[in-house]
């Protein structure tokens, strides 16, 4: 009698869990476990990013699936030009662009909000400082704004595209939608929102009124798996047909020979060791010398995957504009290392304590990391945090060592240093950005090079201060660079994107995409 | 939920417990077998660095996910280290929690157990309460809680199992005390001018350990098995320390690379939680033939 | 759970008696509230104490100090406790659980969602707890001192040591990845009745096994209880066949306690379902709460605690005053 009710009981519960029809639609999996907001001038994750390329434009852009400064296409903005005071820039706007759901026409006037909204430090967007040089911007037309920069600033353009600092909003739908404007993106992309559930997935439908070629795809659903071999599984299955990876080796070779197509894009996060210039025995150049010299890249970059990682020398990433490898190298020596502990007067080794982030793309390598110190005799204690804690505690300055994996765009020197080695940017100062190691206050630093190069019109002579900066950093070995990664990603073959991704952390979906 | 206290308390014959435990094991082949294996894990933990082939957090990079071979007996994993080292050492934080966390839980358990069942009145209300409280969260959780307050560790996670246990020994302690104050023997006593200390710890305490030892005997199965629980989620050990817990959570992640990674280290931990309870049990038996194993152990 | 003889017979119901049940359960439920209430503070409490800051965790790694003291003020983070606990435990008396630090969503809304993913699990894994265990508790007790009870005894020694999570893995390895039998992705995303159904089965399995045990041993003692009840030797001095006796008459007789601990066994199946659904990639309650935990969502990790507890103790509530109902023994104290 019990066991009946209960039958009857459970019965009505399957029926109360949804019945979904399938659907004509493109399938992506992401491993998050939600998303934080689509916001494009907040959002940054993994997860957010691509949608918000699907929904959102800026006035310029790169190729799709490219991050390439010299091939900047037009895209909300058809023209655009600089006066000849090098520093008023003026786009002329595409015309009959629309929103998505009726919230009119593109205009001006959008565009002024947005850039205004994101340089307003009362919104607090993380790209305003990304846009410092901005002084302001005006409505000349409808169809015409015209940006004017504080100082000469010619890479104005390559930040006016599909990154934080750039997408256009739509001012109506911001208005009106407020915070909502978080889970319910309004762009005049290919793809529009249609449906968001909470730690499950974010679906997109095909903008009919897009101003370019009519979207081949009708549906994009986006799945949160923030489990691996969850996503591994429901690509196997056929349940999806792209999904992000981590970037190891192992993933890769057995994807690939699962069938499956793998991508490996740049540009890849360097991974920096950054040293606590503040708290012993960090403070202790030998001490510093002695932790890099007992570090193997070689065997990090086995460890990752030949494929995806590739060990590197300089503070500023191979590639970047203003990257030398004219820097001191501290090649593995544990014999080295031993002597350089002992001089430093710490002859049986030392313990030291940092927090970790639980994130695999930070936990793995240090563990590594931890092994090799180990034979000199340094004994790390890895503090398990979850990544957001790990975020707010170097911030906190309260780690002897940082390990911290980054790109900046543009691919240049200045964000870059900027953000890590100058001495505005010391953890823990209101200026404050990542700058973990004290750089410029516990020792000289750089701060002249990356103030000079920021605003140097001669490109020549801006690398020459980056090259200074970057051999001045290794010789200070204030932090230690150790490889770049790669970011990976798998599809199935019937998933045509319609053009290769060479960039950026997912796939990209345009109106090309389509599945055969 | 009170209808559990009229436990019988046995004061008229206090229990040479050695000797019982003894009895149990000469007569009880599960519980011998329990036993030696238990004797067999101690062994192996306190041997670690003797009998493991490697050290436990020694990497082989160009090794990684080895199937079980020659010279990695049970495979490797993500860092090309020895599996069956890793199992091995895995023990000790095993052991370590499973006892710790019991003693947490008796240290705090039975004192408040003692004085509710001793004091009665509103001392006895609340800290009745309290337990119900504390019962009516899965023990799951209580520690998860816990241990998301103190953080990761071995001595966080020992003392968030052992606190999230605490209402079980306050509930077993409480009962028989109730039963036990009014009897002749402790009533001479206090007549006798005894202080209340004295008589809890003195006269009740006493009469009650056998029941304790054989809930402590079953809850270092289940705060064993909680350990792995909690490091399975990812609240455990800090590595490269291993755990059976972080083991299997290790190999479930990889569990598309290298499937045979989480199975060992699973057995290691089902047959040592098997060899406590085959213990527990067999003592309870001795001690109440009737009561099985009923009672909810989180 | 159960002392004393069972009796067979139930006693008359009289004014007084219906009068003290009220009572009864009057009490049993004010208990409740307050359990709850207790319950609901400490993880209130609890979640003010941890050492991450949510502003931070919402608004990620570059968020400007401004931005973090904006979204502060929004979700008002830094009025006094005081209020931010009234307007939680008010929010809790009306069925207001809040909203997701994260995404702002009513959390009622995502616990309502997933909440029947997860009581499928645990109503499907106890039926399967009492198939299995009920029958071989009441065999091996028929059988005392058996092969057959030898086996019941290894059976529920070794259900008790299989931590549920290792079980799962198990059936995985197994029955997924081997054989192919199961699906490994437990993701629901689409499909029919019995599409969920298949789902369930491995998940299901892997905490009714568990369960089984519990029920065999339980039912197993109880049994043995009845059988040296003086009714029952009465029972077979009359000539009642064996298996009249066994089935008509005892096993009826320990349905009421069994069936009542099994009940109380919802707090444990409920704790488990978080570990089986996160090898299982199940969505459920138990992926909500350890997403948010991952997350840092301290408003769904509070809801999500509360909710656990607050199932518990409804079921206990339940279980407790239906079994005063039909077992005319409970005395309402």
């Amino acid at each position: 009698m019990k066991i009946k009710g209960l039958l009857i009981a459970m019965i009505f519960c399957l029926i109360l869990v949804p019945l979904k029809a399938g659907a004509q639609t493109a399938l992506l999996a992401l491993g998050v476990a939600d998303i934080g907001t689509l916001d494009p001038h907040f959002a940054n994750k993994i997860g957010e990013v691509p949608i918000i390329r699907m929904v959102y434009q800026s006035l310029l852009r790169h190729p799709p699936g490219e991050i390439d400064v010299a091939k900047l296409q037009p895209s909300l903005a058809t023209q655009w030009e600089v006066g000849d005071d090098k520093l008023t820039w003026t786009f002329h706007l595409r015309k009959g662009v629309k929103w998505h759901e009726g919230y009119g026409e593109l205009t001006a006037e959008d565009v002024k909000f947005s850039i205004d909204r994101i340089i307003n430090p009362d919104v607090g967007s993380p790209a305003r400082k990304a846009l410092a040089a901005v002084d302001s911007i005006s409505v000349v037309d409808p169809y015409t704004v015209q940006i004017k920069t504080k100082q000469p600033y010619p890479v104005l353009p390559a930040m006016m595209v599909e990154e934080r600092f750039g997408y256009i909003i739509s001012k109506k739908a911001a208005e009106k939608l407020d915070k909502d404007i978080k889970y319910h993106p309004v762009g005049t992309g290919p793809f529009m929102f249609e449906a968001y559930k909470p730690r499950e997935s974010f679906t997109l439908k095909a903008n009919p009124d897009y101003w370019g070629d009519k979207p081949k795809l009708e549906k994009v659903e986006v799945s949160f798996m923030p489990d691996n071999s969850t996503r591994e599984l429901a690509l196997r299955n056929g349940e999806v047909h792209a999904i992000n990876i981590p970037a190891k080796q192992e993933w890769i070779d057995r994807l690939k020979k699962a069938g499956f197509t793998v991508n490996l894009t740049s540009p890849a996060n360097m991974f920096v060791l950054h040293f606590n210039l503040t708290k012993k025995p960090m403070d202790n150049k030998k001490v510093r010398m002695a932790l890099c010299h007992a570090i193997s890249r070689d065997i990090l970059v086995q460890f990752l995957g030949k494929d995806v990682a590739k060990s590197e020398v300089s503070p500023l990433p191979s590639g970047y504009v203003g990257y030398t490898d004219n820097v001191v190298r501290y090649p593995y020596d544990v014999a080295k290392a031993k002597k350089f502990l002992v001089d430093a007067g710490h002859k049986d080794g030392f313990k030291l304590s940092m927090n970790i982030s639980n994130s695999n793309i930070y936990l793995p390598p240090m563990q590594v990391i931890q092994e090799m110190w180990k034979k000199i005799g340094v004994d790390l204690e890895l503090k398990v945090v979850d990544h957001p804690t790990y975020h707010k505690l170097i911030r906190k300055d309260v780690n002897p060592v940082v390990i911290y994996g980054a790109y900046r765009y543009p691919l240049t020197g200045t964000r870059y240093f900027t953000q890590f080695y100058h001495s505005d940017s010391i953890v823990g100062k209101e200026t404050a950005i990542i700058n973990f190691s004290h750089y410029g206050e516990a020792l000289p630093g750089v701060d002249k090079y990356i103030d000079d190069a920021r605003f140097e019109l001669d490109v020549t002579k801006q690398i020459r201060l980056w090259e200074a900066a970057q051999k001045q950093i290794v010789e200070d070995c204030v932090a230690f660079p150790l490889f770049t990664r790669k970011y990976a990603m798998a599809k199935s073959k019937n998933f045509d994107q319609g053009f290769e991704q060479k960039s950026y952390s997912f796939y990209q979906v345009t109106e090309k995409s389509r599945i055969k | 939920m009170s209808k559990t206290q009229a436990k019988n308390p046995q004061p008229e014959h206090r229990l040479d417990l050695l000797r019982e435990i003894w009895k149990v094991l000469k007569h009880d082949k599960t519980a011998l077998f329990g036993f030696i294996f238990i004797l067999g894990i101690v062994a192996v933990a306190i041997l670690a660095p003797i009998i493991s082939p490697y050290g436990y957090s020694e990497q082989h990079i160009l090794d990684s996910f080895q199937g079980p071979n020659t010279s990695f007996f049970l495979g490797t994993d993500e860092f090309g280290r020895d599996l069956f080292s890793r199992i091995i050492w895995g023990s000790r934080p095993a052991l370590l929690v499973g006892v710790l966390s019991v003693l947490v839980s008796i240290g705090i358990g039975v004192p408040i157990g003692l004085l509710a069942g001793y004091k009665m009145g509103w001392v006895d209300r609340v800290v009745s309460w309290w337990v119900d409280v504390a019962l009516s969260f899965p023990s799951i959780l209580l520690g998860l809680m816990i241990v998301i307050l103190l953080g990761p560790g071995i001595v966080n996670v020992a003392l968030a199992i052992g606190i999230s246990h605490v209402a079980q020994y306050v509930r077993l302690a409480r009962g028989p005390t109730m039963a036990i104050r009014n009897l002749d023997f402790v009533m001479a006593s206090k007549a006798l001018g005894a202080t209340d200390l004295r008589i809890a710890f003195g006269h009740i305490l006493p009469n009650i350990v056998g029941p304790i030892v054989i809930m402590g005997t079953l809850s270092i199965a289940g705060a064993i098995r909680m350990e792995a629980s909690l490091s399975f989620l990812g609240f455990g050990v800090t590595p490269p320390t291993p755990s059976w817990g972080n083991l299997i959570r290790d190999g479930v992640d990889n569990i598309l690379q290298s499937p045979w990674m989480a199975l060992f280290p699973g057995l290691a931990l089902t047959f040592s939680v098997l060899a406590f309870n085959m213990v527990g049990d067999s003592l309870r038996d001795m001690f109440d033939p009737r009561a099985g194993l009923g009672k909810k152990k989180g | 759970m159960t002392e004393g003889p069972l009796p067979c017979r139930r006693r008359p119901f009289r004014p007084d008696r219906i009068m003290r049940m009220y009572t009864y359960a009057f009490k049993r439920i004010l208990t409740a509230v307050t359990v709850m209430w207790a319950v609901a503070s400490i993880v209130f409490l609890a979640m003010r104490l941890v050492p991450a800051d949510p502003a931070m965790v919402v608004l990620g790694e570059h968020a400007t100090a401004e931005a973090l003291a904006a979204f502060r003020e929004e979700m008002g983070l830094n009025r006094p406790l005081t209020v931010q606990y009234w307007e939680f435990i008010g929010g809790l008396a009306h069925g207001d659980l809040g909203r997701s630090l994260i995404t702002n969503r009513p959390i009622a809304d995502q616990i309502w969602s997933l909440f029947p993913y997860t009581l499928n699990l645990a109503i499907s894994s106890t039926l399967i707890g009492a198939i299995i265990g009920i029958p071989l508790g009441v065999w091996a007790a028929i059988r005392k001192n058996t092969a057959i009870d030898y086996i019941s005894r290894i059976v529920a020694l070794a259900g008790f040591s299989f931590p549920a999570f290792y079980l799962g893995v198990l059936l995985l390895l197994i029955f997924s990845i081997q054989l192919g039998w199961f699906p490994v992705l437990h993701q629901i995303r689409e499909g029919t009745l019995w599409e969920h159904i298949y789902k369930l089965i491995l998940p299901a399995l892997s905490l009714g096994l568990i369960q089984a045990s519990y029920v065999t041993r339980l039912t197993r003692s109880s049994m043995l209880e009845s059988l040296e009840e003086d009714w029952v030797r009465t029972a077979f001095a009359k000539g009642l066949k064996p298996n009249t006796v066994y089935f008509k008459h005892v096993l009826k007789n320990i349905m009421i306690p069994v069936i009542t601990a099994i009940g109380l066994y919802m707090g444990t199946i409920l704790g488990g379902a978080i570990l089986t659904e996160t090898v299982f990639n199940r969505p459920g309650l138990g992926k909500l709460l350890l997403g948010a935990i991952a997350q840092r969502d301290y408003t769904l990790i509070q809801s999500g605690l509360v909710v656990f507890s607050f199932i518990v103790v409804f079921v206990n509530l339940l279980v407790d005053l239906t079994y005063s109902l039909f077992d005319p023994r409970v005395k309402y104290e």
